[in-house]
């Protein structure tokens, strides 16, 4: 057991950073330009299995550096998971604030909304959207944001409505509060929790789909370096023992996922209040066991 | 220590299974080990017209049969049609094979090929048209004689033919077009026993068959989309035939003694195309700029700039043959005397600063990725080739689903394509011919090319029936677009690859056809 | 409880209706399915009598209106890759597309079960840490990758299993598990958590004070209410698992809906588009009403006058 549950767990949230920083510093850290190509290097392999210190990594069929490819990729899935989710929020925010106020037909047909939106595999809707409006990162990260804000509006609007009832926001709108500043003093704090470990989970959730989506060609425009892409270019070259080419980018989103994931179990374990009662009850389990 | 035998048991027991499952002893023999053949995509239709993609055209020619047949060598072979002649320029007395019978009994008569002649012509939903389109009717002259009449003269019907199906029109008109797919009926080798749409064709050798008798009886055709689990089927034995393999894997194939890889020049042709009519704003360029394109010294200079044999060395491992001009050997209008332009670098910087440009410019290039082989890897290539002489390009490479469309309406500067080479009239109709709607002219040519006088031989050699006036015509005419205009960059002709077991006997097709009843044992 | 199902009722007929408008609408914003359908050997004229033929010359609203006429009558149209009729394509599919999925749901409850169990008899123990992280883990890898991978390991390494199409139940061992495996992590969690909360409750704490043993108190008393989320959660993941198997069928080349599904979507096959929209709109309604009254019978204090 973690005896302190306010610390992040360490290696997560170290190599998340780590994974950060090089998309971050991506132009100065990757060795070559992720689209160039060197014919004559093509499908070398990476330095442990034969290959040479140049392409660390190894090259790909087009001759592109796959180190280098991972970083200009992680790049591309920090910038889906985090813009996508950012926009989910936005919109499912406004729609359960809104809902969670003026209530009414509004109200309705944005839950309703949010039933079917939420019934609906989401890769389907992107795929579809996707093959419909042509592919580009900016268009999957907008299609991922999209179809993710319903868990956000329901979120805001159940906060919204427990609110209302409160003394003393009724007393705050009595003695005249304007709606955002009840909305920013009381609604959102409250909020906050909740919203937090949704975007945990979406975000890794997001990442994924980009891959995903991208994996299956309906994603990002060839030419941009995702993980998903990639490792489609190199599932084709699989048989022909290239393995680096679709493995490696393939265990880096893994790994990146994968922290995500372990960071975001953190959090809900220290925000989300069903989780504690989980732990008051693994106490209790513990006592009546010992008792019998 | 028990579980453990039971563990190697079971180990055991499963590679057993899977061992069996690869069993070679008997195959086509039975419908249990069919010969299996695998392509990349599988036949949305079995209606014989409707498409003219060459999954579903091979799949359908397994039950049906056509008027004639295009050989290996580009010959026109009978087959339904075992005699033809032009009794009048309007007027192809076609003289039918005798006690040639459909799957279902029935004996063919001349009236289910005329019908089959005009269904091909008329039907909205043929994708055949184009090979009947001149005609305007036929008349029966006796049980084995047929008189096709036609609207405009057409001098290479016989080779049209081997494009048009022979169906039971009497049954399709009484049970209608969606029965007959459901239960096709034809009077080729093979007849029709189950499929699951663009997944699988399992056909079984037909006794009735005029001709000689498939060596194997009994035959699956199958879609295996992804090309490296095509290769591990091959090479386990769960396929027999499988078309694309992937240039990378000619080795793997070689060493594993089990499979060997049919090449063949193919017919297909892939190019450049770059616009030619808009002199300024050019769809794939910044807002404002000159269209370089319009000058041929540009053109030259790119041209001059690909380096093919890195092309295929690099990329093909072998598996194409660059192109000197836009017509393969396998067709009439091909000359043998063009070479190909050398690879010069300096030579198209040069011509580059001459027409204006010593610093290069920008562009984008649009490619498919998922349309010919290895499309986008060429397109890549091809980009960081322009950029030496200092066109910085930025490829577009988009499934085949956006790219059509998107170049369709104009929407690019340059673009790389291929064309499927079936003759050399249609093929100056369609891309070279000045943009003609009334009379269906250059409709897929997209860059707008334009030269009335090349236009005029093309047209001349379309009616001329004498076949060495023909051709020195259609030569003259892509002389002039090949040469002097540089109106296409033709680049290479793909191969056609296929990696086959080795206890099957088969050479790909330049047509990129694949026929089981082509095949032999080995 | 009729009027409860008739609301319901109504209520999946609505979404089914706006699910497959919203589709039909988008689709038509899409472009010319003639500039994929038609070769490139077709004039324009040939071109125009097969956008009439298709009847994809009239009006979006004609065809709307066409289109749900044609619902009405159980008629979807053609597809325009062949004669058949669009809604035949799609269903002729729905077998492999179902067997996939109760293979992988089967595949998911055999391990999530125990799993999820003895996480939670164990809490806090090694085997809860240890089922923990693999858990984590299951839900890091993406669907895709795990495909490949085991392609990898197991058809193009090792020569045991089929990479590809349908045969027989060696076909269907890799995509499955292949599906399964986020749903065993899935499940693990669930059922840990929700037995947890239920081993807290007072009935429970009589159990144990009576003195049965923890495993009878587990299975036999515990379970069934820790059971109930846990359908709601099955009913859903079902319903996306249907759909969500567009994945596996491409990259294990399964002939099943969803990837027909998707292969008519590069190719603007609308037919085959709104028959496969329609077919699992209908699915979605029809699992979850069925998860409804499953949950009114086990949990009694489910009330459909609600």
């Amino acid at each position: 057991m973690r005896n302190n549950l306010r610390v992040p767990p360490l290696a997560p949230t170290l190599i998340l950073v780590a994974l950060i920083v090089l998309a971050a510093f991506a132009p100065w850290i990757a060795p070559h330009d992720p689209q160039h190509q060197e014919l004559l290097a093509r499908l070398t392999p990476p330095v442990w299995a034969g290959g040479t210190w140049d392409y660390p990594l190894g090259t790909d069929a087009l001759g592109r550096d796959v180190l280098s490819n991972i970083i200009y990729g992680l790049q591309v899935s920090l910038l889906a998971g985090f813009f996508a989710v950012a926009i989910s929020v936005v919109i499912g925010a406004t729609v359960g604030l809104v809902a969670g106020y003026r209530g009414g037909w509004f109200d309705t047909i944005a839950m309703r909304a949010a039933d079917i939106q939420l019934s609906m595999p989401t890769v389907l809707i992107a795929l579809a959207v996707l093959a419909i409006f042509g592919r580009g990162l900016w268009k999957v990260i907008f299609v991922i944001g999209i179809v993710g804000w319903a868990q956000y509006a329901r979120l805001v609007r159940s906060s919204v409505l427990a609110e209302r009832e409160k003394e003393y926001v009724a007393a705050a709108t009595v003695i005249g509060a304007s709606p955002f500043r009840i909305l920013f003093r009381h609604i959102l704090p409250n909020v906050m929790g909740p919203t937090l470990v949704q975007i945990s989970v979406d975000i890794p959730r997001a990442v994924e789909l980009e891959a995903t989506l991208s994996f299956l060609g309906l994603g990002v425009a060839v030419t941009t370096p995702s993980l998903g892409l990639r490792i489609a270019q190199g599932y084709q070259y699989l048989f022909s023992g290239a393995w680096w080419t679709s493995v490696l980018p393939g265990l880096t989103l893994v790994v990146l996922v994968l922290c995500e994931n372990l960071i975001g179990d953190w959090l809900r374990d220290v925000l989300d209040p069903r989780y504690r009662v989980g732990k008051k009850i693994k106490q209790t389990v513990a006592e009546t066991t010992a008792t019998s | 220590m028990k579980n453990q035998h039971l563990l190697s048991a079971a180990i055991v027991a499963v590679v057993g299974l899977a061992a069996t499952g690869g069993a070679q002893a008997a195959i086509g023999d039975s419908a249990q080990t069919p010969l299996v053949v695998a392509w990349q995509g599988g036949a949305t239709t079995l209606d014989p017209i409707m498409r003219s993609e060459n999954t579903t055209y091979s799949w359908q020619r397994h039950i049906f049969d056509t008027l004639t047949f295009l050989a290996r060598s580009g010959s026109i072979e009978p087959r339904i049609a075992v005699a033809w002649k032009n009794t009048a320029p309007d007027t192809w007395r076609i003289t039918l094979r005798k006690n040639v019978k459909f799957q279902d009994g029935t004996t063919m008569t001349p009236e289910d090929v005329g019908e089959s002649i005009l269904d091909t012509a008329n039907n909205p939903k043929s994708q055949l048209r184009e090979f009947a389109n001149a005609v305007s009717g036929y008349k029966v002259v006796d049980d084995h004689t047929l008189d096709v009449k036609f609207k405009q003269p057409d001098p290479i019907f016989p080779r049209h033919m081997a494009n048009i199906p022979v169906m039971p029109e009497r049954e399709i008109k009484k049970e209608g077009r969606a029965a007959f797919e459901q239960h096709p009926i034809g009077t080729g080798p093979y007849k029709f026993v189950s499929w699951l749409a663009q997944d699988h064709l399992i056909a079984e050798a037909w006794k009735g068959f005029w001709g000689k008798q498939p060596a194997f009886k009994y035959v699956k055709l199958e879609s295996i989309p992804n090309s490296a689990t095509r290769l591990a089927a091959l090479l386990s034995g769960q396929v027999q035939v499988a078309e694309k393999v992937e240039p990378q894997d000619f080795a793997r194939v070689k060493k594993s003694g089990k499979a060997y890889i049919t090449m063949t020049n193919g017919v297909r042709v892939i190019y450049l195309a770059m616009d030619y009519w808009r002199k300024t704003d050019s769809a794939g360029m910044a807002k404002g700029e000159k269209n370089p394109f319009m000058d041929p010294r540009v053109r030259k200079a790119v041209y001059q700039a690909i380096n093919t044999k890195a092309l295929k060395d690099k990329i093909f491992n072998g598996a194409i043959t660059p192109a000197a001009q836009f017509m393969p050997p396998q067709l009439e209008a091909y000359d043998p005397s063009l070479k190909r332009l050398p690879y010069d670098p300096k030579a198209a910087k040069k011509l580059l600063a001459e027409a204006g440009y010593p610093h290069g410019f920008s562009v984008r290039l649009d490619a498919p990725n998922d349309r010919y082989l290895d499309d986008g890897l060429v397109a890549q290539a091809l980009g960081g080739m322009l950029e030496n002489i200092g066109i910085k390009v930025t490829v577009n490479a988009v499934p085949k689903a956006v790219f059509f469309p998107q170049v369709n309406k104009g929407d690019f500067t340059m673009y790389m394509a291929g064309w499927g080479n079936a003759d050399p009239i249609s093929a100056y109709g369609s891309l070279f011919h000045c943009r003609d709607k009334a009379h269906g002219y250059g409709h897929v040519n997209r860059m707008h090319y334009c030269n009335p006088k090349a236009d005029k031989l093309a047209e001349e050699a379309a009616t001329t029936f004498d076949k060495a006036k023909r051709v020195k015509l259609e030569r003259e005419s892509f002389h002039i677009a090949d040469r002097e205009d540089f109106a296409y960059l033709p680049l290479y002709f793909e191969d056609v690859i296929a990696g086959v077991n080795d206890h099957v006997n088969w050479k790909s097709r330049p047509d990129e056809l694949i026929f089981a009843w082509d095949m032999t044992r080995k | 409880m009729a009027a409860f199902a008739v609301k319901r009722l109504a209520q999946a007929l609505f979404a089914v209706w706006v699910v497959a408008t919203l589709v039909f609408a988008l689709i038509h914003i899409a472009g010319d399915p003639i500039a994929v359908l038609a070769p490139e050997t077709m004039t324009a004229q040939e071109k125009q009598d097969l956008r009439h033929a298709l009847g994809l010359d009239q009006p979006v609203y004609v065809q709307y209106v066409r289109y749900v006429d044609g619902v009405l009558h159980g008629d979807l149209g053609v597809s325009y890759y062949s004669n058949q009729p669009a809604m035949h394509l799609v269903l002729e599919r729905f077998p492999v597309t179902l067997k996939l999925v109760l293979l992988s749901i089967a595949i998911a409850v055999i391990f999530g079960l125990p799993f999820g169990v003895s996480a939670a008899m164990h809490a806090g123990g090694f085997a809860d840490r240890t089922l923990r992280a693999l858990s984590v883990l299951g839900s890091s890898i993406p669907t895709f990758f795990l495909g490949i991978l085991l392609i990898f390991a197991f058809s193009i390494t090792l020569n045991l299993l089929p990479s590809s199409g349908v045969g027989g139940w060696r076909h269907y061992i890799m995509p499955a598990f292949t599906l399964a495996f986020f749903r065993i992590a899935l499940f693990t969690r669930l059922i840990r958590t929700s037995l947890l909360d239920t081993l807290a409750q007072n009935y429970v704490r009589t159990a144990r004070a009576k003195g049965l043993s923890e495993t009878i108190v587990v299975y036999k008393h515990a379970l069934r209410t820790a059971l109930l989320p846990f359908i709601t959660v099955f009913g859903l993941q079902f319903g996306h698992l249907l759909a969500g198997a567009v994945v596996t069928e491409t990259i294990f080349a399964l002939p099943g809906m969803n990837r027909l599904a998707l292969e008519a979507l590069y190719r603007l096959d609308y037919p085959i588009i709104l028959s496969y929209v329609l077919v699992v709109a209908v699915l979605f309604s029809a699992i979850n009403f069925i998860v409804d009254v499953i949950y009114g019978f086990v949990d009694p204090r489910v009330s459909y006058a609600q």
